[in-house]
């Protein structure tokens, strides 16, 4: 199992922009890194630049202090030691599923039974003894995802790559594979790098996320802190949902800020801020709470009076838009209750309130 | 003696309303005058219905073998005295050629008013089958028997079966020296010079020459011949291609045309007839359903007169009536024995079926 | 409503060009099959039934050595032609060899260079005793007598036509190489297979389907070639079916009758190659997808093997093109064919020739006129029927339709010619001895060409945008041409293109059929090679030459046809 480093990596490809313009990465063994974005951000091609199949403009690929790759020298794919599952799943269609995973012990030269056990060893893993023999164009969908998977898994790499696997498949059965897939890579504890534009998706599987915009990475960290503490707008919008309102620090002290809101008049942060800026408030539509009518009860901090203007009904949870103080807020509850036109009171517990500079 | 003469003039009356006698004051066109005048000198004969007649058809369809040295000449000869036929040429190869008339004749789709052929029984089947139409030259009697079929078709010229060489290659007096006669062909001189045959099935003229060998000198002579592992072609201009650019030194049984029109280009190419002269006429015939019937007759008449034979004797083709007026016949290495002497019709029937001679020499000449 | 409205306009008209096809198709193939089973030419009264022409074919030596003939004939070629032209579609389509664009535009064009100029040439310059490159290869080694090269040999005819055919091996196999989803390979890659094993694991087994059909094609071509093995074969004591056909049609005594059993059994040999060619071209497209999201295909680094490829590659293009062409050229300025050219023996007399008198003015504005009206009424012929077979799936009987669009590639050029002949003889349809006459001949022959170029891309294609335009209103003609054509406008015009060219250079059915009024160039300068100034050939054949390299480029520069790399 490898540690991945990635330095400085940059890549041009003639006539554009640059594709990569300078990512810093690591990826300790074991650890499942997301590259996140959205089209274009860049993270395919840092994919297949980890993979060998782009040569970087600039920049260094270390596999345990291993030079892999740089502008001057590239080791070939085939002798890199990876996996990589592809959004088409590449199976070749000339193959059986058996053949298609023993394809890669065939070449490192391993023996006739060594190869048996192995393949069936895997095969069995993911459940697919019954289905050696047959070929891929008679296979479904999420089984043809885990023929490539076991294809991957096969020759014991040091490192995987995965390029949108799941995109391919319907909604309930990509959130299935999801959780499926982390635990087998947990279970192997492979270091894997997993290229997605679906941010659930690269939460729910990831130890690391890197989101990417335009070449270069804009946070990086563990899920909950992209999402809890996203350092501006594009992160905090791309990982869920939210309400942006402009604000002014009033001031700071200690363990809370004062925020001037527009629209909402006062609201208060448990975040430190520096006082006298300008910045960006986020409050995430399932932390804003919803009560009937203009309760004062507490007169505490972060309630503010609206009308709800309209109301989306989703089974588990129900959205609602009201209009407050002249914005709109996005509220996400399971409160189903309330009805449109109806007078309410929101409130946020100052724990929640997600500032971001903005600069 | 009143009713003898009354009668007398009934009868030249009745006669001369019938249009027999005595062709009287006929309307004769005033353009044509000028040229009846010129066709009573140059074809005697020839009535002037045929000509009235071509000047309303106004096109002639000619199908021919292709001569280029003959034919043009022979053609604006044939428009200057008669410009207001617009004659149309269709030529090709022997093979393609025959088919295509045989085929549309059958088919009673007719385009052509005049056909050309050079294998003499093959024209006499075709006449058998009723695809000529019958008309007799006034210049008939001019053209010998075993070159005709009276009424059908006349020879226009002929052409020789020769034997040519690249006279860099081999020095003329090598040549004539041992050309006299072909048994000649056997002479060990040409061994080390490579030598070209043409293959027995690519026509009549070539057939007259194998069997004229075959009935001379016999069957060993043939396979004599083939020993000397002759290059193959297919037809007399290949091999007057190869034997103009060395890549023969000698070409045997070619139609002298081949030969001919090398030279006439400049290649170094000479020929001689070696005795016997095998000679194979140009049929020219009328289709039976000719589309401009007059117009046909006119041109034959003018081929097979003086002034059209003596066109195409100085051009290209010795004639049956005027004898041969082309200029290298007194060049040295040119000669001219007496003729051969054939049955094209026991020449066919010996060339096809499984024991002849086609099927015999491919036997022997191409192992 | 009143039944005129009720009419389908559409379907009649697809209807009527069912009943054209099988007309055009059937009806020679039966005059044809008619003739092989009498005992002389149609028309003749003496004629009847008899099973002779067949028992001459099987039961003389000389028949049955020009039947084993063609096929070794076929199998050698494709052997050779095959694999040189994955080789050169591989090292162009997928590899980093330099100049990829020009070499990919080189390959084309030995398919359009006439093998009967081919032949001329090469015999200009391979002949034993007084060929070009002999000479000059005895003068460098310094040896005498005859040789070294000898065109008039088996090896001689294999190598003029594997020449003249690798391109056709190049387009077809070239084209799919082009689209195979790159994912296949890269992930051999990431499994650890080197360059090689990739190709030989991978790439090759996909691939396969389409390279065999591409050879069937070849094999078809090889084995009913005719002006080469007429031109070659005598001498080098090797014969054909299409020779023997050839002289039994042309040479006399004719024997149309033989021709056309011969006709039949050599149809009888390619129509089961064509059948097995379906077979496989259907397998061709289950493993080859086109690549919709653009990623860029895999090019492979072959390292300092480039430049040794591309030699081996300009060898070919020396070979196939430069030699042959430079050889017509030199001897278009000659008053005869000769080795020893000296500057006094240039001349323009034959160009001079080629334009005096209006018959070789008539025959180019011909032979451009009927290639215009041939590519484009063909490719839509084609394209319509091809319509007809892939979208209309409750029409019973398609797959017959099928076979008789593929049907006349598998009848050998003068045969067909044959039949054509016997068939507009006697159809009550005034177009023989016309132009027209022509053009159905060459839609018919060339039907095949533009049916499987439109076949293959309609099945690529699929019928859901099509589907889409329907729903928005546009009749299924309306949305073929509206939606489909402009989708499939390269591989379209590149079937135009094959069309053009291959009627510019018809020899074999116009030699039969044409007239006084519908001469075209190739049959003028077959004339002229057949019966006399075999230069002026040449010269006619460097305009024609001319005019072919034209359209290509055009057709290259301007609409990217051919354009694969």
């Amino acid at each position: 199992m490898s540690r991945i480093e990635i330095r400085g990596l940059r890549k041009f490809f003639p006539g554009n922009v640059a594709a990569i313009d300078g990512i810093d990465l690591i990826a300790q063994t074991g650890e499942i890194v997301s590259l996140l974005g959205p089209s274009g951000c860049g993270k395919t091609t840092t994919l297949r630049c980890i993979a060998g199949l782009e040569t970087p403009s600039a920049g260094e690929i270390f596999f345990d202090d291993q030079l892999v790759s740089s502008s001057k020298y590239c080791v070939p794919s085939e002798k890199r030691n990876i996996g990589m599952v592809f959004q088409s799943y590449a199976l070749w269609p000339h193959k059986t599923v058996f053949r298609n995973v023993s394809y890669p012990l065939e070449l490192k030269g391993l023996k006739e039974d060594g190869i048996q056990k192995r393949v069936m060893e895997v095969l069995e893993h993911l459940n697919l003894a019954p289905l050696r023999d047959r070929f891929p164009a008679q296979l479904s969908g999420g089984q043809q995802q885990r023929v490539a998977l076991a294809r991957s898994l096969a020759p014991e790499p040091a490192v995987l790559l995965f390029d949108e696997p799941l995109s391919n498949l319907d909604a309930k059965l990509r959130e299935r594979l999801r959780e499926e897939l982390r635990s087998i890579l947990k279970e192997v504890g492979i270091t894997s790098i997993y290229v997605t534009h679906d941010q659930a998706e690269a939460m729910a599987i990831s130890d690391q996320i890197a989101l990417m915009n335009e070449g270069r990475i804009v946070q990086k960290g563990e899920p909950e802190d992209l999402y809890e503490r996203p350092v501006n707008k594009f992160v905090a919008d791309f990982v869920g949902k939210g309400n942006f309102l402009t604000g002014k620090v009033l001031d700071s002290s200690g363990s809370a800020s004062r925020i001037a809101l527009e629209g909402l008049g006062e609201i208060l942060c448990s975040q430190q801020v520096p006082p006298g800026g300008n910045l960006l408030v986020l409050l995430r539509p399932e932390y804003v709470d919803i009560h009937p009518g203009f309760a004062l009860e507490d007169a505490k901090e972060n309630r503010w009076q609206g009308r709800i203007v309209r109301r989306t009904y989703g089974g588990n949870y129900t959205n609602y838009v009201v209009e407050a103080g002249g914005v709109t807020v996005q509220v996400q509850t399971v409160k189903s209750g309330f009805e449109k036109e109806e007078q309410v009171t929101l409130s946020v517990d100052p724990a929640k309130v997600i500032c971001i500079p903005t600069h | 003696m009143n009713k003898i003469i009354g009668a007398i003039i009934l009868s030249a009356f009745l006669l001369w309303g019938s249009g027999v006698g005595p062709a009287p004051a006929q309307q004769m066109d005033p353009q044509l005058q000028k040229t009846m005048e010129t066709m009573k000198k140059e074809m005697p004969g020839v009535p002037y219905e045929i000509l009235k007649g071509a000047n309303d058809e106004g096109k002639l369809m000619f199908y021919h073998l292709s001569l280029p040295a003959a034919i043009p000449p022979l053609l604006q000869e044939f428009q200057k005295r008669f410009p207001f036929i617009t004659v149309q040429e269709y030529f090709s190869s022997g093979g393609p050629l025959f088919q295509k008339f045989t085929s549309e004749a059958r088919a009673k789709r007719n385009a052509a008013d005049i056909w050309e052929h050079t294998d003499i029984a093959a024209m006499n089947k075709v006449a058998d089958e009723g695809l000529l139409m019958k008309y007799k030259i006034t210049t008939d009697a001019q053209y010998p028997e075993v070159f005709k079929r009276p009424g059908f078709w006349y020879p226009m010229g002929y052409t020789q079966v020769v034997v040519g060489w690249n006279r860099d290659i081999v020095p003329d007096k090598e040549a004539v020296k041992r050309l006299k006669t072909w048994a000649g062909l056997l002479d060990p001189y040409w061994k080390e010079k490579k030598i070209g045959a043409i293959v027995i099935q690519s026509g009549g003229s070539v057939q007259t020459g194998y069997y004229m060998l075959h009935e001379k000198y016999g069957i060993d002579f043939w396979k004599k011949l083939a020993a000397m592992k002759a290059q193959l072609y297919d037809g007399v201009n290949p091999l007057a291609d190869a034997v103009g650019s060395g890549e023969v030194a000698l070409g045997l049984l070619g139609s002298e045309q081949g030969f001919y029109a090398k030279y006439a280009r400049g290649a170094p190419v000479h020929w001689t007839n070696p005795d016997p002269r095998i000679a194979v006429p140009y049929g020219q015939a009328i289709a039976k359903d000719a589309p401009h019937p007059n117009a046909a007759k006119l041109f034959q008449e003018f081929v097979f007169s003086e002034a059209g034979q003596k066109t195409i004797a100085s051009t290209a083709l010795p004639s049956f009536k005027v004898g041969d007026l082309r200029k290298h016949i007194k060049e040295p290495w040119y000669s001219s024995p007496p003729l051969y002497q054939y049955d094209a019709e026991k020449i066919f029937k010996s060339m096809r079926g499984p024991d002849g001679l086609i099927n015999q020499w491919n036997k022997i000449f191409r192992k | 409503m009143s039944i005129w409205q009720r009419i389908n306009y559409q379907n009649v008209l697809l209807a009527a060009l069912v009943v054209l096809l099988f007309a055009m198709v059937l009806m020679p193939l039966g005059f044809l099959l008619y003739a092989a089973f009498w005992s002389a030419p149609a028309g003749d009264p003496e004629g009847m039934f008899t099973f002779n022409n067949f028992l001459k074919a099987f039961g003389t030596s000389d028949s049955w050595a020009a039947i084993l003939n063609s096929l070794l004939l076929g199998a050698v070629v494709t052997g050779i032609t095959v694999p040189a032209g994955f080789g050169f579609a591989w090292l162009v389509r997928r590899t980093n060899i330099p100049a990829r664009g020009l070499l990919n535009t080189l390959m084309v064009v030995p398919l359009f260079i006439s093998p009967l100029l081919l032949s001329l040439a090469y015999i200009a310059l391979a002949n034993p005793r007084t060929g070009f490159l002999n000479l000059m290869l005895r003068a460098i080694f310094g040896f005498m007598g005859e040789g070294p090269l000898n065109i008039y040999t088996f090896g001689g005819i294999v190598f003029l036509l594997a020449s003249h055919l690798v391109p056709y091996a190049y387009l077809n196999i070239a084209a799919v190489l082009g689209t195979i989803d790159s994912s296949y390979e890269e992930a051999a890659k990431i499994s650890g297979a080197s360059g090689f094993k990739v190709l030989r694991d991978v790439i090759i087994p996909i691939v396969l389907p389409a390279i065999l059909s591409a050879a069937l094609i070849v094999f078809v071509l090889a084995a009913e070639q005719f002006t080469i093995v007429t031109l070659l074969g005598p001498n080098a004591h090797f014969v054909t079916m299409p020779y023997l056909i050839y002289i039994s049609v042309t040479f006399y005594p004719a024997d149309p009758n033989f021709a056309a059993a011969m006709g039949v059994i050599l149809l009888v040999i390619t129509g089961v190659g064509i059948y097995f060619y379906r077979r496989m071209a259907v397998q061709a497209f289950k493993f080859v997808t086109i690549t919709g999201k653009g990623s860029r295909l895999q090019i492979a680094d072959i390292g300092k093997w480039r430049y040794i490829a591309l030699a081996g590659c300009l060898v070919y293009i020396l070979v196939a093109i430069v030699l042959p062409y430079i050889a017509i050229v030199l001897g278009s300025f000659l008053d005869y064919i000769t080795h020893n050219i000296t500057w006094d023996k240039f001349t323009l007399e034959n160009y001079a020739r080629m334009f005096r008198g209006t018959d070789n003015i008539l025959a180019i504005g011909n032979t451009l006129l009927l290639a215009l009206l041939g590519a484009s009424v063909g490719v839509t012929f084609a394209l319509l029927l091809a319509f007809i077979v892939q979208r209309f799936k409750t029409v019973k009987g398609r797959g017959i339709l099928d076979y008789l669009c593929m049907m006349p590639i598998s009848i050998p050029g003068l045969s067909l010619a044959l039949g054509l002949l016997w068939t507009y003889l006697y159809l009550p349809v005034p177009i023989y001895g016309t132009i027209w006459v022509l053009l159905v001949a060459y839609i018919t022959r060339f039907l095949a060409q533009g049916y499987r170029i439109s076949s293959s891309s309609l099945l690529q294609i699929g019928p859901e945008l099509e589907e889409a335009a329907r729903v928005s209103g546009a009749s299924r003609l309306r949305a073929l041409a509206n939606v489909t054509v402009p989708i499939l406008a390269t591989p379209l015009l590149s079937g135009w293109v094959i069309i053009f060219i291959l009627a510019a250079l018809e020899v074999s059915c116009t030699i039969i059929l044409y007239s006084s009024q519908s001469l075209t160039m190739s049959v003028a300068i077959w004339n002229q090679m057949a019966m006399g100034d075999t230069v002026v050939a040449y010269a006619m054949s460097v305009i024609l030459g001319g005019i072919g390299i034209i359209v290509i480029l055009i057709a290259q520069k301007v609409f990217g046809v051919f354009k694969y790399v």
